[in-house]
């Protein structure tokens, strides 16, 4: 177990301050659908040219509209505070994280932000918008995470903008689509630690089972280490 | 009448996904008295199964599937009301749902469209479906149940779902699978079979229901 000696207790370093930023959509879904049409499942087919690249193609269409109609990305940071105990590193009082490598990096004098990433739209209103076409919405899906990826990484750069000559390192918590590795954190310490935004009006939640509303959601730690004063 | 070669043109226009090729036969069949059924059966469901073992084969990803399917489609729209208003049955009815707790639907969508392709008649329950609800399409005349799980945390919903069934006389043959799913958990939790992916998942629910070895 990481920890085993006495409870580290750091401070709250408002590294950050907490900040909501609406990202437009436009800049995000242009690389997103670059990056699908790269994707070696949808490569093939545009590269084959005819029906099925026309399909492909059509559906990319048809993908992009539908969250043009329905998404609004947006991220929520909040800075909070990271406790070294001998369970793990307890974030923001409310839930412990026991993972070895966060609890170096808070030892190493790291502070933490939470973030909370959404696309903003439930994959049941994509399924009626697209008049119930399994298959264009089979697309949106890969779209939409495509979208999140982007938008996760707009985020990073932004913070990584804010807090220039500092190391950054991104601890996400559970991802969609990722299900063999969503299990960093069990459904309830997820629920705990998405509790930091009550009040934020996100409009996401999670199941019990662990499943975030709408699908297309991330919640993470961002970790902050600040050169040393004088350092190199 | 359609010739074996128009046939065969069918068959690799559904392959291919070649739709306007697949509607363009598929009418002239209707407008000249073919057995629509025997089409169907023998050419169109054929095609997609065909489709259906390039994926497991790991020849095709699943775009290429779906755009198979969406020819497909082309075709069965063409007939669909003529197959309706004779006795054409399907090969059997089958419901499907992720189950309570599981908001995901891509896999479950995918097993649909396959399903359809096979000749199957299915009734999508779609994600986060009670028990009571899977209940329902049993009562309904469904005689196979599909549930679909991603999570690790929504597996253990199926054992639920199945002994719920049980408790209410269930007559419909259970068919699971998903990403956290495999035989071991299929066949320890008692369900009739398990597809590993959409077109396993229709060759699992021809198995249940002794349809196919």
């Amino acid at each position: 177990m990481p920890g085993q000696g006495a409870a580290v207790i750091r401070p709250v370093e408002e590294a950050w301050e907490s900040r909501r930023m609406e990202v437009p959509l436009a800049p995000l879904l242009e690389i997103a659908l670059a990056r699908l049409a790269r994707q070696a499942q949808y490569a093939r087919p545009l590269a084959k040219g005819g029906f099925k690249a026309a399909a492909v193609q059509g559906w990319f269409d048809q993908a992009a509209a539908c969250l043009r109609a329905l998404s609004f990305p947006r991220a929520f940071i909040r800075p909070v505070g990271a406790t070294v105990t001998s369970q793990g590193v307890r974030i923001a009082d409310r839930v412990t994280l026991p993972d070895e490598a966060v609890q170096r990096d808070v030892e190493q004098g790291g502070t933490a932000s939470v973030y909370l990433l959404t696309l903003g739209y439930a994959q049941r209103d994509a399924f009626a918008w697209m008049g119930g076409d399994y298959s264009a919405h089979h697309v949106q899906s890969d779209l939409g995470n495509e979208v999140l990826f982007a938008l996760g990484r707009h985020v990073h750069a932004e913070m990584r903008a804010q807090a220039r000559g500092a190391r950054l390192r991104r601890v996400p918590i559970q991802a969609q689509g990722l299900c063999g590795q969503r299990h960093v954190w069990d459904p309830s310490r997820v629920q705990a630690l998405l509790s930091i935004f009550d009040g934020d009006r996100t409009g996401v939640t999670v199941t019990d089972t662990g499943c975030f509303e709408p699908l297309n959601s991330l919640l993470g730690l961002t970790l902050r280490f600040d050169p040393a004063p004088g350092g190199v | 009448m359609l010739t074996e070669e128009d046939k065969d043109d069918l068959f690799e226009a559904i392959c291919d996904g070649d739709r306007d090729t697949v509607v363009r036969i598929v009418t002239k069949a209707r407008d000249t008295g073919e057995d629509l059924g025997l089409l169907v059966k023998d050419v169109m469901i054929a095609a997609m199964a065909d489709v259906g073992d390039q994926f497991s084969a790991g020849e095709i990803f699943v775009p290429e599937m779906l755009v198979a399917a969406r020819a497909m489609q082309g075709g069965i729209d063409v007939i669909e009301p003529i197959l309706a208003a004779t006795d054409h049955e399907p090969l059997a009815r089958v419901a499907i749902g992720s189950v309570k707790g599981d908001l995901h639907d891509i896999g479950k969508n995918l097993v649909v469209m396959m399903l359809k392709g096979a000749g199957f008649k299915v009734e999508d329950l779609g994600v986060d479906v009670s028990n009571e609800a899977f209940q329902q399409a049993v009562d309904r005349g469904n005689q196979v149940i599909c549930l679909s799980a991603l999570l690790t945390t929504t597996k253990p919903q199926m054992i639920n779902v199945i002994k719920h069934l049980k408790e209410n006389s269930n007559q419909a043959k259970v068919v699971i699978g998903g990403a956290v799913i495999t035989q071991d958990y299929a066949d320890k939790i008692g369900a009739d079979a398990f597809g590993e992916d959409a077109p396993g998942a229709v060759r699992a629910v021809k198995r249940a229901l002794g349809l196919a070895v």
